[in-house]
Formats: C-alpha cells, structure tokens, sequence
C-alpha cells in the first residue's frame, strides 16, 4: 500500500475520487434542501378528513356492511354517508350537475364550510341549490327547479341556496327523506368522514376491498411524490457520474500501474502469485478510493453549506439547509469506490498479464 | 516526405482506448450535466406560465408560483387593451397518488391565448359545471378516457373535487401535462373565494413591449390599491364572480421569465447552473487531460526515433496532434450523443418529471459541438508538453 500511495499518480485517484464524490454530495445535501423548502412551503398540518369511495368508479354503490364498519370505528368523529346522482337541472336550458343527497343537510353543510352563506332554510321538504347553479339557472328560494332523474321529471321547491366555496356551489342538495319520498332508488356512493389520528385508512382498504380511503389535503402523498422527483433526478446524474467515474479509473488505472513494475516484481520475488497480487492491486485501489470519497463527501457537504451561507449574507433567506442523511453518505461512499475499483480491474489484469505475472 | 510522416503516424495500440474511454466518457458527463441542466430549467421556468407568447401578470410577494392571489378586479383594469387574456386559478392537487396541476379557467377567454387541439370529446364552454379537459401527457399516465370520473384532491385546501372528462387535448405549449377546469374548480380547489385569482396571461404579438406597458400600468411589485370593479369580460361568462377592493403587489413578466423569479430565490440561475457545468467541465477534463499524456509519453520512444531521423519537432507534434484528434473527437460527439440517448430514455419513462410537467430534452448541436471543441482543446494542451 506504501509503494501504492508514494506513486505521483497515486495524487490522481484522489482527485478524480474526491472530487466527484464531492460533486454528488453537494447535489444530494442540495437536494436535501430543496426538499425541506417544498415542506416548508406545504408545511399545513395534514388534515384528517377522508373520502371513502369504491375504487372502481367513484359513483359505485358501497356496501351497507362498510358502512356499519366505517361507523363502529371509535376514531371517526364524524361522518356523512353520500348518495350522488347525476341529473339535469331544467330552467330555460338544461344544466348537467349532481345530485348530493345527505341525511342531515344542516349538518353537512356546517361540516363542509362552517361559515356558508344560506338564502332561505335548508330544511323544508324540498332541494337546496348551490350559488352557482341558482345563478345560472336564475333561481332563488321559492322557485320551483325541474330535475331530469333517471329519465323521470321531478318538480321540487327551492328552500335555499348556499354559497360554501366548493362543489356543492354547482349541485343540488336534497337529503334523503325527501329522496325516500319521491321515489328514488338510493345507494350510498361515499362516505365524507372526519377522524382523530387514531384513524388507519388502509384498515378500512384490507377490511373491504375495491374501496378507497382517500385522505384530503394529503400533503404527506404531495411530499413523498415530490421527493421521488428529485431523488430521480439527481440519481440519474449519480448515475453518470459513476459511469464517469469507472472510466476515468481506467484511465487513471493504466497510467498507475504501468509504474509499478519494481513493486510487483518485488512482491513476485517474496512469493506472492499472480491472483493474490491482481486482489493486492485492487484493494490497493479500493482502500484509496474509499478514503478518498469519504473526504470527498465531507468536502462537498462544507462547500454546499458555506455556499449557502453565502447566500444567507447577501439576503437571500432559507427555511432549510444543505444536508445529508447517513444512507445517502453511505450510498454516495460505496457506489463512488466500487465504480472506481470496478474500473480499475481491467487495467490491473492487463498490467499483470505485462509484467507476466498472470 | 515528413509532410506523409504527419499522417503515417500511429498512436501506440492500447493508448487510443485510453484516449476514446477518456474523450467519450468526459463528452457524455459534460453533456448529460448540461443538457440534462438547461433542460430541467427551461421546462420549470416555463411550466406554469402556460405556454410562451404571453405576459403573466402575477402576485409579486408570492413564494412559488402555485401560491399567488391576485384579485380577479385586476382584470378590469386590463380591458382597454387590445390584446386577448385569460384569468386563470392555478392549484396542486392530487390524483390517486399522482401529482397534477389543475388549470381553472373562463373557458371562451382561456381559448383566446392557448393553442389547444382537441384530441377526444368537446372543449369546456362557459356554462360547465363540473367538468374537465384533460392534458394529452396526463390523460396517457393515469389511463383517462372522455366520460371518466376523477377525484381531484387539493393540497392547499381541505376540499376534494368529483369530475367527468370532457375531452382531451394536446398542446405545444406545457397545458399537455394539465388539467383545465372552469375557474370556480380551480378555485376550489385552489381555497379561495371567488374573487381571487393566480395570474392573468395576456397574449401578446410583443410580449416584452406589452409586459414594460403593464408594469407602468400596474406598477412593478408595488402594494397597490385594486377597486372592486367587476370586468365585464369575465362577469359575462362567470355571473356569480365576487369582486372586493383589495391591497396587491401585482407585477408582469413574459411567461418564459415566469417561474424564473422563484428559482433564482433558491439560487438556481443561469448563471449557478453554468459554474456547475463549469466545475464538471474541469473535473471530467483531467480525465482527458491524463489520457493524452498517456498516449504521449507511450508514443515518446516513436517520435525520438523520427526526430532522429530528421523529422521536424512541429510535423511530429502536428502528426500526434492529428491522430489523438481524429480518436478523440468523434468519441467526444458520440459521447455527447449517448448522453442525450440516455436523458431522453430517462424523460420518456418519466424519471425527469417536475410536479404533473415532464422535461423535455431537446437535442442541443450547441453542446455536441461545444463537447468536441473542449476535448480537442484539452488533447491540444496536453500535445504542447511533446517535447521532440
């Protein structure tokens, strides 16, 4: 190992290593950073509200069992079962929409929005439309809307409109009592919950299959989806650098070990043969490199973060840093001296066939 | 007679690998960095604007470009001009665990400055409800047909979202990797009121001339006072619109320019990326720089020969020079070709993707050529050192 690293080329393994783990350090930290920005920037608190729906088609009947089970569940704090119908609005024009229909109009629309705006009751025998509806269809509270139901005319009283900044501001509500008495033939098609943390999604999915539980504000999915983006992104650049780095370690590799004739005929002349001297040469290679990256990965880590800092005093402001977690070092570490030493093996062979010790 | 020597001369069998593995493999790092770099920034710093040819008129304060409000009266403000625009809501959201960009607009005016072609289905008109056109890329990675039903999932607001596919489009412009909503959607979705906005984009023959035009008309960033006027244009489409007076740093940009802003606060410039290029330039360089030292000092013993035969020393430098060249320069140009090979099969199994946008790699001859000329430059140097 001696003769290896007294060799001026030996300046070069370190370099080339070095450097370019370096290199890959300061793309991962940097990464790293631009991660915990988008965190911080979606940085709500998740929100525990969820929709169950089947996963097959969102207007699918659920089974009554789920029901029962979603309701038994001491995490759900509260819940809204859904029948969703698509009819046609009829006023001068016909309007495709949905019908939302719910137990407890009152309560859902508190739920959806606690400070809806309401014209007129939401309670009265009749449909409740939402302000972008009854603005197109040019209704208010005590008009009659025409509803085009599985091929059937219905007439209803408008009791009120509301205004809640979300869907059902193009719908018409109704709950189900008043569905039960015209007639309709009613499914439920989601269920709309609130949960404590307690609540575990993916048990309801096990329990019940072809169900979805699909979490709102799911900033946990935008964040893993995110991260995967620009852990691809800078893997694939990894990934040419390593390629990089196994062909400049041929490179280097030939220019080594075309001066270390003496020290091999030194080692032939103590008994080593050739397998052992070819496993001498190569770990030789691999201890430089693995030392040579670990400095690099630390050089690249202080270059990163004082580049940061920089920035910091010139008025740029940041809500994370330049960092790297353990795996990443690790992985950054092994790949960069195993492609170097997997580089290298051609030329040592080739060298020891040379000096024919192989 | 050493006029034919310059070109009888032959590099040492074994060192013209060393030259090809060092000219090819310094090309294909530089190209697959820059490439992969310049491709990465244009296709974020034009992703939101929706398309080129227009000017955003935006929220100024805001940190990404997905976060802006402006109010929806900043419209009224704009209806003396000639020119088409299109107020329009931009919102994250999820579907399933896909991430895609929802496109709220006033269909009749968004129409005006995009160059959308309808694929499948019906475009959005002004009376939808609860419809959408669905982007050409999108529509291929989630499977979507017309007369689907998707559940958009905002990230910003606790709210989800019921569709049906109306149609699908495809588009020059980014808008491919989008869903477009009417404005109400994009609104909800986005957790606002409606009286706010994202941006406006203003389509414009001189985009650069139009955008100096708003930003005296607007002011560049100021906080400003914006009256509650209702613009015809869109109350016309839209009745049920709020307008409010509101306070607004609201500023305009060209839409290339448009996410520019909000990189260059994370210190990704132009400038950044080219001193990183830079600093791969002259790590990968070594690597050729070493290589042709190699085949120098390998081919010393043949030159000492020819020089003691009375070649002169600038012939013997010109023929190694000659012959290092004609290895490394074409390996340079098919390095620089596997690298583009290699972004581009990344790109196409969508592992270069930036929220719903994927990147585009285009083939930049600039780079090819810039990738051969430094490998000469770097064989050229080290040729210097002959000493014959």
């Amino acid at each position: 190992m001696r003769a290896f690293t007294r060799k001026p080329e030996f300046k070069l393994v370190v370099i080339v290593v070095s450097l370019l783990s370096a290199l890959l350090s300061s793309a991962w930290s940097m990464s790293n950073m631009v991660y915990g920005e988008v965190k911080f920037v979606a940085s709500v608190s998740g929100c525990e509200r969820y929709l169950v729906v089947n996963s097959s088609s969102p207007h699918s009947a659920l089974s009554s069992a789920l029901l029962n089970y979603v309701e038994e569940l001491p995490s759900v704090k509260e819940l809204y079962p859904q029948c969703e119908l698509e009819v046609a609005a009829e006023r001068g024009g016909l309007y495709t929409t949905t019908l939302r229909i719910v137990e407890d109009l009152e309560g859902f629309i508190g739920f959806l929005c606690p400070k809806a705006l309401k014209l007129g009751g939401l309670e009265g025998g009749g449909v409740v439309v939402g302000c972008i509806l009854a603005e197109a269809l040019n209704i208010s509270p005590g008009d009659t809307l025409t509803l085009l139901i599985d091929g059937g005319l219905v007439r209803l009283p408008v009791t009120g409109v509301v205004k809640c900044y979300q869907q059902v501001d193009a719908e018409v509500l109704m709950e189900f009592e008043v569905a039960r008495d015209i007639g309709l033939n009613l499914s439920v098609t989601s269920i709309l919950l609130e949960a404590d943390k307690s609540f575990n999604p993916s048990l309801v999915e096990e329990s019940f299959r072809g169900v979805d539980v699909l979490r709102m504000r799911d900033v946990d999915a935008f964040l893993s989806s995110v991260g995967g983006q620009l852990t691809s992104i800078v893997d694939l650049w990894s990934l040419a650098i390593y390629v990089f780095l196994a062909l400049a370690a041929y490179v280097v590799a030939i220019k080594l070990t075309s001066s270390l004739r003496y020290e091999v005929e030194l080692l032939r002349s103590m008994g080593a043969r050739g397998p052992r001297l070819v496993a001498v040469a190569l770990t030789c290679f691999f201890t430089a490199s693995l030392a040579s990256s670990a400095f690099g990965v630390s050089l690249g880590l202080v270059s990163s973060q004082s580049a940061v800092t920089f920035m910091q005093w010139v008025g740029r402001s940041f809500a994370a840093h330049p960092h790297l977690g353990v795996l990443q070092a690790l992985q950054v570490v092994a790949y960069s001296s195993a492609s170097f030493t997997l580089g290298c093996v051609a030329p040592v062979v080739a060298a020891l066939r040379r000096f024919e010790v192989l | 007679m050493w006029r034919a020597s310059i070109l009888a001369f032959k590099l040492v069998k074994g060192r013209e690998l060393v030259l090809a593995v060092a000219a090819f493999s310094f090309s294909f790092l530089f190209s697959a960095t820059t490439m992969g770099l310049l491709s990465l920034y244009s296709s974020i710093a034009t992703s939101m604007s929706g398309g080129g040819g227009c000017v955003v008129i935006y929220d100024f304060k805001s940190s990404t470009p997905l976060s802006g409000v402006i109010p929806l009266s900043t419209v009224s403000l704009l209806e003396n001009l000639s020119e088409p625009l299109s107020p329009e809501v931009l919102a994250p959201c999820l579907v399933d665990l896909h991430v895609v960009v929802v496109r709220g607009v006033v269909p009749s005016l968004f129409y005006r400055v995009s160059d959308l072609k309808l694929l499948e289905g019906e475009l959005l008109s002004n009376g939808d409800l609860e419809t959408a056109l669905v982007g050409l890329e999108v529509a291929e990675e989630l499977g979507l047909k017309v007369g689907d039903e998707i559940i958009l999932r905002s990230i910003i607001a606790d709210r989800y979202v019921k569709l049906r596919v109306k149609g699908v489009f495809e588009s020059s412009e980014p808008l491919n990797c989008e869903v477009i909503t009417p404005l109400h959607v994009g609104q909800w979705l986005r957790g606002l009121s409606y009286s706010s906005i994202t941006l406006v984009r203003v389509k414009a023959e001189d985009p650069q001339a139009l955008s100096s035009y708003l930003r005296e008309v607007l002011g560049d960033g100021e906080e400003r006072f914006v009256e509650a006027e209702r613009p015809k244009s869109v109350s016309s489409a839209c009745p049920w619109i709020e307008v409010r007076p509101t306070c607004a740093a609201i500023s305009s940009v060209m839409a290339e320019k448009f996410a520019e802003k909000y990189l260059n606060k994370y210190g990704l410039s132009t400038d950044s990326l080219t001193a990183l290029s830079a600093v791969v330039v002259l790590l990968s360089g070594v690597a050729v720089y070493v290589a042709s030292s190699i085949a120098l000092e390998a081919s010393r013993f043949e030159l000492e020969v020819l020089r003691a035969m009375g070649g002169h020393a600038r012939s013997l430098k010109l023929g190694f020079l000659l012959k290092a060249l004609s290895v490394a320069t074409p390996l340079a140009v098919l390095g620089s070709l596997s690298a583009y090979a290699y972004l581009q099969a990344a790109s196409s199994q969508g592992f270069l993707s930036i929220l719903s946008y994927s990147v585009e790699v285009p083939l930049n001859p600039l780079i090819v050529l810039l990738s051969a000329l430094l490998t000469a430059l770097l064989v050229g140097l080290s040729s210097l050192r002959l000493d014959v």
